[in-house]
């Protein structure tokens, strides 16, 4: 069944379409989601719901650019949206964007393991930033708008986050400096996100 | 992005690559309820719809035909009319009487409508011995009564123009038997030399048994209870070559083989998936019977397979990878990682139910013999001689490299071969004859020793099919 098919069949309704586009896309999916989410759960669930919003709204995919990245930007969406709800309770200013506490006794090496426990115990704020602007490659404006906030809060935010890479991670013979981040200092840390 | 450093740079590499095994049948099962999916849609094909639709269309206009040929000849059997009667007339609408059991055979005429005029006439008949009583009208024997015209109305009965009728088992006429009292009035015909009543022909007073139509070659007569009564006459071999157009479709059913030609790591038994379903046949013959019943033609035909390959599987084997094996995490919050060769187990679960489907236009030309005639029924066997000239393919094909299916588009390249070459076949069929029509069932089994893939393929296809159709044939000289 070729990509097209399956659009065509997603917006028919046809489920052998639909669960062509599961089998392909929900592995990728499920990796943005593992990305923005802490929780393994919280991401299975946000796989789910993007899975479900992307097929019902296939109709509103145009062609004119590749599935593959509408799916992201879908998913990221739907990642934001979740986040967003989880932390709504929560109102943190969004200037304030406290430093992750340092630990110097964690090493950390730049392989898969690694960056993913870096990832899991980074505050929210700086993990999407992260992944916005780095692997997504969304520009501050898009990430501004996408958070709801500001222009420069994105610049300060996704400043800072690089900046922790650089200093978590060690070269590939020595290591530099290390990281350790505590949750009383994500909490203290999460930025407000406004409904986009 | 274009200023990030190396470390970044990796981070950034890091992540993109992350990717993590997904069981999709357990995703899917779990958002399935949710979606706005439509029914599966099971539609018949096209062609079947078409093949169903010909089938009833048949049969109802086959029911409806007989059921208005019986009341035809109910009629038959009760206007047999004499034109003219030299000199003066004799009423019209006669019914014949024979009487098996004695030697005399009487004609009874009724003269409803012409009972008055008919008393003033003086008709004339030759060798009148026989008077029936309470008749209205009697016609004496001592005047010259001939018999013009007899002209018996309707299907198959034309007697006009008949100087001496004849009524005999040849001439196909029907006898009743009916007592005088059902005569409003009548004339008694006496048997002569030249009106001849055949005693040959059978009068059968309830409907005939399964074993009379097949097994009688005498015109068979059924009369119902309410006094009307159905010829059957029996099928003959045409008395010159007669052409037909004879149109055939219905459904057909593969028996493929795949086999490993070449030396080759594919796993065979990958063919198990696979498995035939039903396909169209549609044929389009002319041709040319002649009168022992032997039959040439030639023409089209179109074939449509399709073969499903599912396989529902689930395959798992171990890799050695780098990973973490441990994470200490201390008092404080720390975490140290060791790393080292963690065994991964991958699943792979299928889940495939991929269609194949080959179109083959053929030329085919055929020979065959009108077996055995039982009354409207004949059988009919034929052989017949088919080359390809048109060959059409989707769906799947066993890709060595892959070792398993890949799908394509009759665009896509595919090792199918775009001629299928020369193939046989051999059928036996039911005919039943109606005018000029003859309704058929048939079926038939072709033979193709061709390998259905091109040259080199690692492996090859022969597929034989065995075929039910049914057929409408035309023979405009009948």
């Amino acid at each position: 069944m070729t990509e097209a098919d399956i659009i065509k069949g997603c917006i028919k309704g046809d489920e052998r379409a639909c669960r062509a586009l599961v089998e392909v896309y929900s592995g990728y999916i499920y990796t943005i989601c593992r990305r923005y989410m802490r929780d393994e759960s919280v991401a299975k669930d946000c796989m789910q719901e993007s899975l479900i919003q992307i097929i019902r709204k296939m109709d509103m995919y145009e062609e004119r650019g590749k599935l593959k990245s509408w799916i992201s930007t879908v998913t990221v969406k739907k990642c934001l949206d979740i986040i967003r709800k989880e932390k709504r309770h929560i109102s943190a200013d969004l200037d304030f964007v406290a430093e992750p506490y340092r630990d110097e006794t964690t090493s950390l090496k730049l392989e898969h393991a690694d960056v993913m426990t870096f990832m899991q115990t980074l505050p929210d704020n700086y993990r999407i930033a992260i992944n916005m602007f780095l692997v997504e490659g969304y520009s501050h404006k898009e990430i501004g708008k996408r958070l709801g906030v500001t222009e420069s809060s994105s610049r300060s935010l996704v400043s800072r986050a690089r900046k922790m890479i650089v200093e978590s991670f060690q070269s590939e013979n020595n290591r530099v400096e290390n990281i350790g981040v505590q949750k009383k200092i994500e909490n203290s840390s999460n930025i407000k996100l406004s409904h986009s | 992005m274009n200023n990030l450093n190396n470390k970044e740079k990796q981070f950034k590499e890091i992540l993109e690559g992350i990717e993590y095994d997904l069981d999709t049948s357990i995703v899917w099962s779990d958002i399935k309820s949710q979606l706005p999916l439509q029914k599966e849609d099971k539609k018949s094909p096209f062609w079947l719809f078409l093949t169903v639709g010909i089938s009833l269309l048949t049969m109802s206009s086959f029911v409806t035909y007989t059921y208005i040929n019986a009341e035809v000849s109910t009629e038959i059997v009760e206007q047999i009319e004499f034109i003219k009667v030299a000199d003066s007339e004799v009423p019209q609408f006669a019914t014949y009487i024979q009487d098996n059991e004695s030697s005399t055979t009487s004609i009874t005429e009724t003269a409803k409508a012409n009972s008055t005029e008919t008393e003033n006439r003086s008709s004339l008949i030759e060798n009148n011995n026989t008077q029936k009583q309470n008749n209205n009208l009697s016609i004496q024997s001592t005047s010259s009564y001939a018999i013009e015209n007899q002209k018996v109305s309707g299907n198959n009965f034309d007697l006009s123009n008949y100087t001496n009728p004849i009524i005999s088992n040849d001439a196909k006429d029907v006898i009743k038997e009916q007592s005088s009292s059902d005569l409003a009035s009548g004339l008694v015909i006496p048997k002569t030399q030249n009106n001849l009543i055949s005693n040959n022909l059978l009068n059968i007073s309830s409907v005939p048994s399964l074993s009379s139509f097949l097994t009688n070659t005498d015109p068979i007569i059924i009369e119902n209870p309410t006094g009307y009564s159905k010829v059957i006459e029996p099928i003959s071999y045409p008395s010159t070559s007669q052409f037909f157009l004879s149109m055939n479709a219905g459904i057909n059913y593969g028996f493929a083989q795949n086999q490993v030609v070449n030396s080759s790591d594919f796993d065979s038994n990958k063919f198990n998936n696979e498995s035939a379903r039903i396909g169209y046949s549609h044929d389009l013959i002319f041709g040319i019977e002649n009168r022992n019943g032997w039959i040439l033609g030639g023409g089209l035909s179109y074939n449509t397979q399709f073969f499903n390959y599912q396989n529902q599987s689930t395959e798992t084997y171990q890799t050695v990878e780098q990973g973490t094996i441990n994470n200490h995490i201390d008092s404080n919050g720390s975490v140290t990682t060791t790393s080292g060769d963690v065994t991964v187990t991958n699943t792979s679960a299928y889940d495939l139910s991929w269609n194949r489907r080959h179109k083959y236009i053929d030329v085919t030309a055929m020979i065959g013999k009108r077996l055995f005639l039982l009354n409207q029924f004949s059988v009919v066997a034929d052989v017949d001689i088919a080359y390809n000239i048109n060959a059409n393919h989707s769906g799947y094909y066993y890709s060595e490299l892959s070792g398993d299916i890949e799908k394509f588009t009759p665009s896509d390249d595919n090792p199918y071969a775009t001629n299928n070459g020369l193939s046989t076949g051999v059928g036996i069929g039911i005919d039943y004859s109606i005018q000029q029509f003859n309704i058929g069932l048939k079926s038939s089994y072709n033979f193709n020793p061709n390998n259905l893939l091109q040259d080199g393929t690692f492996y090859k296809t022969n597929n034989n099919l065995i075929k039910l159709q049914l057929g409408l044939s035309y023979f405009p000289g009948r």
